[in-house]
């Protein structure tokens, strides 16, 4: 469970990118976060996994307050938090199956673990044959695939998503989809930033629209439309 | 656990990517390191000369025949005891001195059964504590009564000259050393911020997976500390090789110096190069982790 309150981010430079935010996000919940650009979704995610801190407010995980967190404690909230770009973030000189493991890695797991894991996700999101592969190599959907499987591998209870489908084509925006909608039928909540109008559209999850830091829309079974809000 | 296995694999990782740099930082390194081997030397040999120097403190006052003994036994040796700066008087009569040259030379042995007056005259030795009291304390035996001097001998000048070449030399070597470890320190630190720099999009994944901050230093720490291990081992190469041949030719060649040996043992030289260079390393390391890791709250 996600939750803002009277979350505000002013950068440095003074500009506004949150204003006065407070939602709630339920366990297990699937969530579209939609705006023009700059509206403030980076830094929406970002506060959910502490990549920015709130100039004022709190952001509660699981009722704890994650802006009071001390700076040895965020790798271990990041250990429970998935996150996935549009920009893949893959280490170029190393293959699907370390980019993967990378995240168990660091944590110190085992490598017979950490081969476990690997085999199952990487057959989760389809890319058993590819483990062996280097980033380079592969099609943009399945990049983020890797990307994907990276997020999940330490099954965490949130899926943080930031435009993953915005260099994608439409069929397989929606294969990734597909993939997000499995891994929320899992038991992960899943928070999708996007600016693909088809797939909000088609999915009907709950929508949260952003203007200019401000939080204007949050319906139940929303549509991808901003400007009427 | 398994993750120090990783953090060895990241350091390998991170280190082939910055070899050009990494041999230049070793390179300046290894130089700082030799001078601080070469100074250990010098330093060494220098105190094995300055120590004979001190066993050698000596003042010998050659006193005129027919003083009065008991005045010399009883009032003077007391007094000149008394001074400060002494550390032993040693009464030679007559008779002493003639033994002791007949122990030193033996040839002498006959000339002195045919001679039968002794020539030699009796003296009084007197050791010093330091090499800057001989001029005084011989200045201060001059004004003493009850006895007249014929001769006073000490090795002032050469002695003071020497102290005063080997402090400069020390202290020029210390500030000439103290630049070079820093300067290699700098190197250290600028070489290493650059393989960062290089990999940052890599830590900054490391650290969105929740890598903690150590688990991203270590490796960078590691390589520091291989820099400086490599380079002490180079820098003990090279002091061993120069000691052995042409640093010690010199040394002999000037004949004030010949008969001392450096004492200082490679051993010695070894463990203090080694540990010098594994901690410029880390301070290194670091310095340039710090200052980037912590940019973020
Ligand atoms: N690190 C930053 N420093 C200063 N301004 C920033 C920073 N990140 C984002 N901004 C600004 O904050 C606003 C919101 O940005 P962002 O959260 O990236 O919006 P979105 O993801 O919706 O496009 C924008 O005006 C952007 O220029
Ligand atoms: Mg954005």
């Amino acid at each position: 469970m996600i939750e803002f309150n009277e979350v505000s981010k002013v950068y440095d430079n003074g500009i506004v990118a949150l204003n006065n935010i407070t939602l709630r996000i339920e366990k297990g919940e699937f969530v579209f976060l939609i705006g023009p650009s700059g509206a403030g979704k980076s830094t929406f995610l970002k506060m959910i996994f502490h990549e920015e801190k709130p100039t004022s407010g709190q952001v509660f995980i699981d009722s704890r307050d994650i802006t009071a967190l001390r700076r040895h404690e965020i790798p271990y909230l990041r250990r429970n938090i998935g996150v996935v770009f549009q920009d893949f973030k893959l280490l170029s000189d190393r293959t699907v199956g370390e980019n993967v493991g990378f995240a168990l890695q660091v944590m110190g797991a085992s490598r017979a673990v950490i081969n476990n894991q690997v085999t199952k996700v990487l057959d989760q999101v389809g890319l058993s044959t590819k483990k062996r592969m280097y980033p380079s190599q592969l099609s943009g959907g399945e990049k983020q695939r890797v990307c994907i499987a990276r997020a999940i591998v330490n099954n965490p209870a949130i899926l943080v998503t930031d435009e993953p489908t915005g260099n994608l084509d439409p069929y397989i925006s929606w294969e990734i989809m597909k993939l997000m909608i499995d891994i929320n039928s899992k038991g992960t909540s899943v928070i999708f930033a996007t600016h693909n109008k088809e797939l909000v559209d088609r999915m009907r999850k709950r929508v949260l629209v952003l203007k200019d830091g401000r939080l204007v829309k949050d319906e139940p079974r929303g549509n991808f439309d901003y400007d009427t809000a | 656990m398994h993750s120090f296995t990783y953090i060895l694999a990241e350091t390998w990782i991170s280190m082939k990517k910055s070899a050009t740099m990494l041999f230049s930082a070793a390179v300046i390194m290894t130089t700082a390191l030799s001078l601080l081997g070469f100074f250990i030397v010098t330093q060494n040999f220098f105190k094995v000369v300055l120590k004979d120097i001190e066993n050698n403190l000596q003042i010998v006052v050659f006193l005129e025949d027919g003083f009065n003994e008991r005045t010399l036994k009883d009032a003077i040796i007391p007094s000149v005891r008394a001074y400060p700066e002494v550390a032993e008087v040693e009464y030679v009569n007559k008779e002493k001195a003639r033994e002791e040259l007949k122990k030193d030379i033996a040839e002498l042995d006959e000339i002195f059964s045919i001679i039968e007056d002794n020539p030699l005259p009796s003296s009084l030795r007197i050791k010093v504590r330091t090499p800057q009291s001989l001029k005084t304390v011989a200045e201060r035996l001059k004004k003493e009564n009850g006895i007249i001097i014929n001769e006073i001998t000490y090795g002032g000048e050469n002695v003071h000259n020497f102290l005063t070449a080997s402090e400069k030399f020390k202290q020029f070597s210390v500030i000439f050393l103290a630049l070079f470890i820093l300067t290699s320190v700098i190197v250290t630190a600028a070489t290493i911020k650059l393989t960062i720099y290089s990999r940052r999009s890599d830590i900054e994944i490391m650290k969105l997976v929740g890598a903690t901050d150590w688990y991203v230093k270590w490796p960078y720490i590691i390589e520091g500390m291989a820099l400086g291990l490599i380079s002490s081992a180079f820098a003990i190469m090279l002091v061993l090789f120069l000691k052995n041949s042409a640093v010690l030719e010199i040394a002999k060649s000037i004949q004030f110096l010949s008969g001392f040996k450096s004492e200082v043992s490679m051993l010695e030289i070894g463990w203090k190069l080694t540990v010098v260079g594994i901690l410029q390393g880390i301070i290194g390391a670091l310095w340039s982790t710090s200052s980037i890791l912590s940019e973020k709250e």
